[in-house]
């Protein structure tokens, strides 16, 4: 068989795929008859009501001296730790506010970072493609530096996210920009399985080349952030620059689960709702999406309309404890609190007194929903909780 | 607008301000009825003077606004009676803020959600009563002040309620009149009551404001402004007094606002809050025996309950929220790192530790430069950091006059006697003074006349001291008198002598065995070090499209200045390398195979054109062609292949590298792979470098193989995850600018960092994590022009070049780059000299309008006759083009380079070049780069 024999028949059955996928979409849209906010309104609920005083600020983390990139609370107490572009990762103790360690890193290019579930270590990454863990109670050499306890190495690209599995210590996630989200054993320093990449069926970039509208130029299709599954830790989520998100098993790395298309710039943020059965996205293009793992469908857009052309990305969302809240942080500093049943926004964290100077970059809710911790360009973190006789939701 | 309103209404609205007009005619509504008489009364519409809407008055400047402090709750005397006492200090950004919420809220907020420690404490402190009713009477105002004044600020609010009589929850409010803001603005008149430390000032103060009920109670007083006392009383029904006055934000801001003033060098002294002694300043409690732990800045002192409030995560230490990022107080530089039992019972061994440490290390705390005075001048930033980052530095060190003698390290007080030996030969202060210890002994020692001290000491060493003695001492401890060559013994190796040294409390030469113990772990020391590293490094940001050469140029940087290649490093190009054998291989053998059938097809289609013949016969001919390999090869080829294919290349090797090499050199050496090889133009995916690491296979499959600096140079990337890798270097500047000061530091630090364009993610996202370089070296093969990059999945082609070019679109253009530097390097000039030959520049689209003039004796390689060669005109035609762009990008001017990866002087001339532009750039704004944002201050006024 020649080459151009090959060409002819790859460049059909491309266009066969486009066209089903085509054929899906148009599908779905007819499947589509409501979103939530619709049948919540129809249902006659009304939207949560939030003053200004009810979720308030009560402790800055002062102590970084470059723009925040990530956080990460642990399970069970209230400790936080922070990466932050001065090439530090801080552990804080959040009702102290005080920092308790303050890790210096070999490489300062840092964007992700992960407490382990029973809090005795964390991990992070960034650019120079490898998944740091430090073990917290190791004894510190003679700059008061920690020392790496393990290296993950093997990502082609920058490490973008990570995240440990849920009860288990010796798992980790990474997403990475070489395509691939990868499963750790921490213990060996090995890759259990890789998901994603050349030759499965992971994030690639012939995806979106099907859209006709060509609002978004692939050019790369890097893969921004994981979340797991809370309830089954077997599955999790991956948010790719391709404008897509795609729900994996671990037990079965050589193909998605299901791909989730609807967005129209890379996916920043992926986060499962607390019932583990939806999750949400938030996305370059300005809108936060919820998406059910099980029919594959989108359930509402999370969208507000701005004034101006400039579109701001979602830079990271989180849900409250009940789900009933999406905190999503914009690149324009806004930081809004939508109601997910209605699709409202009750709060913008951005606009409130003492909120932070600059863009917030991560968020995270602690363990048992009562605050919230916010990371910002501003070199800060703020740690929000609900104010006076609020129930927690 | 402002004058067509005041025509629209004939009354002027009474006291406009020039200033603030637009608010005033906003709030006029009505006019006056100017028609004929009427029998009925005429409803009278009052125009709203603005400056008679009670506000909660604003003070300073919205250059405050970016101090940025979360309000904190700062405590103040109330009556003693109703000991409920509450400041609030707010701190206003662009929001709206409703006082007297802050405080609540923290506390409820902690209470609630986090547990926190003072959650308890806290909240009991106030009255839900009294926080309702405060919370709900000043926002609105509030709010109205804001509007008006548009700019907002801290204000503190002491409710005195010393007489009783009225109840805490109700609040007067009392305006700011427009001018006394303006006066606010722009004076330095604000020089508030220093002497209410106790209390007892400003309550006086308060109640003597709060008895005359008819005048405003704004602190007039305060903002020593006529305007606000003539303003008529606010609509206050219960006498009460409010005080909208806060000592520190003024005085930030006067730092802030006059920058004609130097550093604000004792720090804030002492508070000036009305705290009786021993009261905690926050909660009002306790007594003098409760440990407090105090701030080092402005002395404020907080008990256990409420010092974790007030200081916050302490990033600089036992700072107050408030006084974060303002200098200590230097009469508590000693008690630096040292913080009270209270707060190690509070907190745990690893945060106490955390505190001290950046208490110590931290920037706005370290010794201002500006103060020491050595020999007669005041030092540089530099001079300090490299008198503190020496060996030996002087102990203790204060603000104040000094002298150093730097030929034996000498070092004591002006006008006394010496009381240290630090590190000889710093390059710190003048020369010394024949006069610096204020002798009368008519003795010199190194130019200084010596004390009568030291000149007993020198009697009892043995050392004649009479008449006009001039000596030399040097570090060591040995003496040389003037003009005269014969030394006399160190005084050092008497025991007697150190007892005597020890009485007289006169510094001793270390004992030359020992001679830097126990200063290992100074942490100013090591901050000064830390300094003298990191102020002058300069970061240089390399970044190329693939195969552009930015590895070969990051590598020829760490040969260049000598910066060895670590052992993992080697370790990772050492893999690289063997991995990278079998690559070749693979792609050679693929080539193979596609030469073999494109040659058998060839055959067999002239076979059939010939004609039948006996078919067997034929085939056995013909199925040797020169890229054929015998069937063990084969075997292994196939292997090869499949292995490659399935992507698990790595993972069989380099473990199975050793096993195979023989192999691989047997292949190498094979007639049927050179043949292939030597049609390397059609192999794309193959690099030059193939045949350097195959020809010695074998070597490098070994064990114990260690890449020589060629092999390094060779081998393709840095790291095997093409990951970020970066390099410090440091270089002397002196032949840069001759006229440079002979005292400052003449080595100047880089630091390279090469990131593979994969990994800036997509639309450069990842660009905005770099925006601290100085300059970006942008890297562009010259020979891209003919290369086809082919996008796999849609069968697209596009050319090198012009991936090339959307790159550096993307990176000119990244908004973090605005007003950066960027070095074109054009790398692979070699290649484009071979190439230009073959293929010419229009093969690549953009460069389509390239038609060179050339001489008659043309001659590609050797210009004879001082004409271009053809590559150099093809070169200077790309740079052109790239100026264009990047002009038309940003209208800024692009520097170019042309480097040849593989010579090392090119790539040397490339970084000088770069270091040059820096150099230029600080000297356009000498403020910017030399200085930390935080010294800017001095060296704008200086």
């Amino acid at each position: 068989m020649s080459v151009a024999e090959l060409k002819e028949r790859h460049m059909a059955a491309t266009e066969t795929v486009n066209s089903l996928r085509e054929r899906l979409k148009q599908k779905r849209l007819l499947l589509l008859d409501t979103d939530v906010a619709g049948y919540a309104r129809a249902q006659g609920k009304s939207p949560v009501t939030f003053g200004p005083t009810d979720l308030v600020c009560c402790r800055t983390l002062q102590g970084h001296t470059g723009k925040v990139y990530s956080l990460d609370w642990t399970t069970e107490k209230n400790r936080i730790v922070s990466a932050s572009q001065d090439g530090r990762l801080i552990v804080w103790n959040a009702l102290t506010s005080q920092k308790t360690h303050a890790i210096k890193l070999p490489c300062a290019w840092v964007m992700t970072c992960a407490f382990s579930p029973n809090g005795l270590s964390v991990a992070c990454g960034g650019l120079d493609s490898v998944c740091s863990i430090f073990n917290l109670n190791s004894p510190t050499d003679k700059d008061g530096n920690l020392p790496i306890s393990k290296m993950l190495s093997g990502h082609k690209g920058y490490v973008s996210s990570c995240q440990y599995v849920p009860d288990e210590d010796t798992h980790l996630i990474t997403s990475s920009g070489d395509q691939t989200c990868v499963l750790w054993d921490i213990s060996t320093g090995l890759r259990t399985s890789v998901f994603g990449g050349e030759f499965q069926s992971g994030h690639t970039a012939d995806v979106l080349s099907y859209d006709g509208s060509h609002h978004y130029v692939n050019t790369s299709e890097h893969i921004k952030s994981v979340s797991i599954s809370a309830s089954n830790s077997r599955m999790f989520v991956s948010g790719s620059c391709d404008a897509t998100a795609r729900l994996w098993d671990t037990r079965a790395a050589s193909r998605a689960v299901r791909t989730f298309h609807g967005h129209e710039g890379d996916v920043n943020s992926v986060r499962f709702f607390p019932d583990g059965n939806r999750f949400g996205t938030g996305s370059d293009d300005g809108t936060c999406r919820l998406f059910d793992i099980r029919t594959g469908h989108q359930l509402q857009v999370y969208h507000q309309q701005h004034g101006d052309n400039e579109v701001p990305h979602v830079t990271s969302i989180a849900f409250s404890i009940s789900g009933r809240l999406l905190f999503a942080s914009y690149s324009n500093g806004h930081c809004y609190v939508w109601d997910t049943l209605l699709a409202k926004v009750v709060l913008n964290l951005g606009s409130l007194q003492n909120s932070h100077d600059s863009r917030i970059s991560c968020l995270g809710l602690s363990a048992d929903g009562s605050a919230l911790c916010t990371g910002s360009w501003d070199t800060n973190l703020k740690i929000w909780a609900f104010g006076g006789h609020r129930r927690v939701i | 607008m402002p004058g067509f309103l005041s025509k629209l209404l004939p009354t002027a609205p009474s006291s406009h301000d020039d200033d603030d007009n637009y608010h005033n005619t906003e709030y006029s509504f009505a006019m006056e009825y100017h028609g004929p008489p009427v029998s009925y009364d005429l409803p009278l519409a009052v125009p709203v003077d603005i400056d008679q809407v009670p506000t909660a008055a604003a003070v300073a400047s919205a250059s405050l606004l970016d101090n940025s402090s979360v309000p904190v709750i700062q405590p103040i005397v109330m009556g003693k009676r109703l000991s409920k006492q509450l400041v609030d200090k707010l701190k206003i950004g662009s929001e709206i803020t409703a006082l007297g919420e802050p405080a609540g809220l923290i506390a409820r907020g902690s209470s609630g959600a986090l547990g926190s420690l003072n959650g308890d404490e806290g909240a009991p402190k106030l009255l839900d009563g009294i926080r309702s009713s405060r919370r709900f009477g000043f926002s609105k105002i509030h709010k109205d002040s804001f509007e008006l004044l548009g700019s907002a600020d801290m204000l503190q609010l002491p409710n005195d309620s010393k007489d009783g009589t009225r109840s805490p929850g109700r609040f007067g409010f009392s305006k700011i009149h427009n001018d006394s803001c303006e006066l606010l603005g722009n004076s330095d008149m604000l020089q508030l009551p220093t002497d209410c430390m106790d209390g007892g000032g400003l309550e006086d103060y308060l109640s003597h404001a709060s008895v005359d009920s008819s005048k405003s109670s704004v602190s007039s007083e305060v903002l020593s402004s006529e305007d606000s006392q003539r303003e008529q009383p606010c609509h206050v029904k219960e006498p009460s007094s409010v005080t909208f006055r806060d000592p520190e934000s003024v005085e930030i801001f006067q730092e802030k606002s006059s920058h004609a003033k130097a550093r604000n060098i004792n720090g804030r002294m002492a508070s000036e809050r009305n705290v009786k002694k021993g009261l905690c300043y926050r909660c009002l409690k306790g007594n003098r025996f409760t440990i407090k732990e105090v701030c080092i800045v402005c002395n404020a002192k907080y008990c256990s309950g409420c010092v974790l409030r007030a200081m916050g995560s302490m990033p600089e230490g036992r700072k107050c929220v408030t006084c974060i990022g303002s200098p200590i107080d230097e009469s508590r530089r000693r008690t630096l790192g040292k913080c009270s039992q209270m707060l190690k019972r509070l907190l745990s061994d690893l945060e106490i530790e955390l505190i001290m440490r950046s208490e110590l290390m931290c920037e706005v705390n370290l010794l201002p430069y500006e103060l020491v005075c050595v020999n007669g001048k005041f030092l540089s930033q530099e001079e300090m950091d490299l008198l503190q980052g020496c060996p030996k530095p002087p102990k203790k060190l204060k603000p104040g006059r000094y002298w150093y003698d730097k030929v034996s390290g000498l070092w004591g007080k002006e006008g006394h006697r010496p009381c240290q030996i630090i590190s000889p030969h710093l390059n710190v202060g003048d020369p010394i003074k024949r006069n610096a210890s204020n002798g009368n002994t008519k003795v010199f020692v190194n130019s200084r006349e010596i004390t009568k001290v030291e000149c007993w000491m020198m009697h009892l060493a043995g050392i004649r001291c009479v008449g006009n003695l001039s000596l030399w001492l040097s570090a060591d401890g040995t003496y040389q008198e003037e003009g005269q060559k014969n030394l006399i013994d160190p005084i050092g190796n008497k025991a007697q002598i150190r007892l005597l040294c020890a009485i007289f409390s006169l510094p001793f030469p270390p004992d030359s065995a020992n001679p830097s113990g126990g200063e290992v772990n100074n942490p100013v020391n090591e901050v000064a070090l830390n300094n003298l590293d990191q102020k002058a490094l300069h970061k240089l940001l390399l970044v190329g499209s693939d195969r552009s050469g930015t590895s070969t140029i990051f590598k020829q940087a760490k040969f260049l200045y000598n910066v060895p290649f670590s052992e993992d490093e080697r370790q990772n190009i050492k893999i690289m390398i063997q991995t990278n054998l079998f690559c070749y291989l693979g792609i050679l053998l693929e080539g193979r195979e596609q030469f073999e059938e494109e040659i058998l097809t060839e055959m067999r289609k002239n076979q059939s054109a010939d004609g039948p013949s006996p078919s067997g016969n034929t085939r056995l001919v013909c199925d040797k062609t020169i890229y054929s390999i015998g069937p063990r090869l084969k075997a292994f080829s196939d292997w090869l292949l499949q292995v490659m294919v399935s992507g698990n290349l790595e993972v069989i090797f380099p473990a199975a590298t050793r096993e195979y090499a023989p192999l691989v050199e047997e292949l190498w050496k094979d007639a049927a792979i050179q043949a292939t090889y030597n049609r390397i133009s059609e192999l794309k995916m193959l690099p030059r470098v193939a045949s350097y690491f195959l020809d010695q296979a074998v070597e490098v499959s070994k064990m114990d193989y260690e890449p020589s600096d060629v092999d390094i140079l060779y081998a393709e990337g840095i790291t095997s995850s093409n990951g970020l890798a970066c390099t410090e270097f440091s270089v002397e500047d002196v032949n840069l600018d001759p006229h440079n000061q002979p005292s400052t530091l003449l080595s100047r630090r880089f630091e390279l960092i090469r990131v593979h364009p994969k990994n800036l993610g997509g639309n450069c996202k990842w660009l905005e994590m770099f925006e601290d370089v100085g300059i970006i070296l942008f890297c562009v093969s010259l020979a891209d022009y003919v290369d086809e990059f082919s996008d796999d999945l849609n069968g697209f082609s596009t050319n090198k070049m012009m991936e090339s070019k959307k790159l550096f679109e993307r990176v000119a253009t990244h908004p973090n780059f605005e007003h950066k530097d960027i070095l074109l390097i054009l790398n692979k000039f070699d290649l484009l000299e071979e190439k230009i030959d073959q293929s010419p520049l229009t093969k690549c689209e953009w460069f389509h309008d390239f038609s060179p003039v050339l001489s008659h004796n043309y001659n590609s390689r050797n210009s004879v006759n001082n004409t271009h060669t053809l590559a150099q005109i093809a070169f200077h035609y790309i740079a052109q083009k790239f100026k264009e762009l990047f002009y038309s990008l940003t209208g800024h001017k692009l520097y170019v380079s042309a480097v040849t990866g593989l010579e090392r002087d090119t790539v040397g001339e490339a970084i000088t070049y770069a270091r040059t532009i820096l150099k230029w750039d600080e000297e356009k704004k000498p403020n910017y780069a030399l200085f930390d944002s935080s010294y800017s201050l001095d060296t704008t006024t200086s």
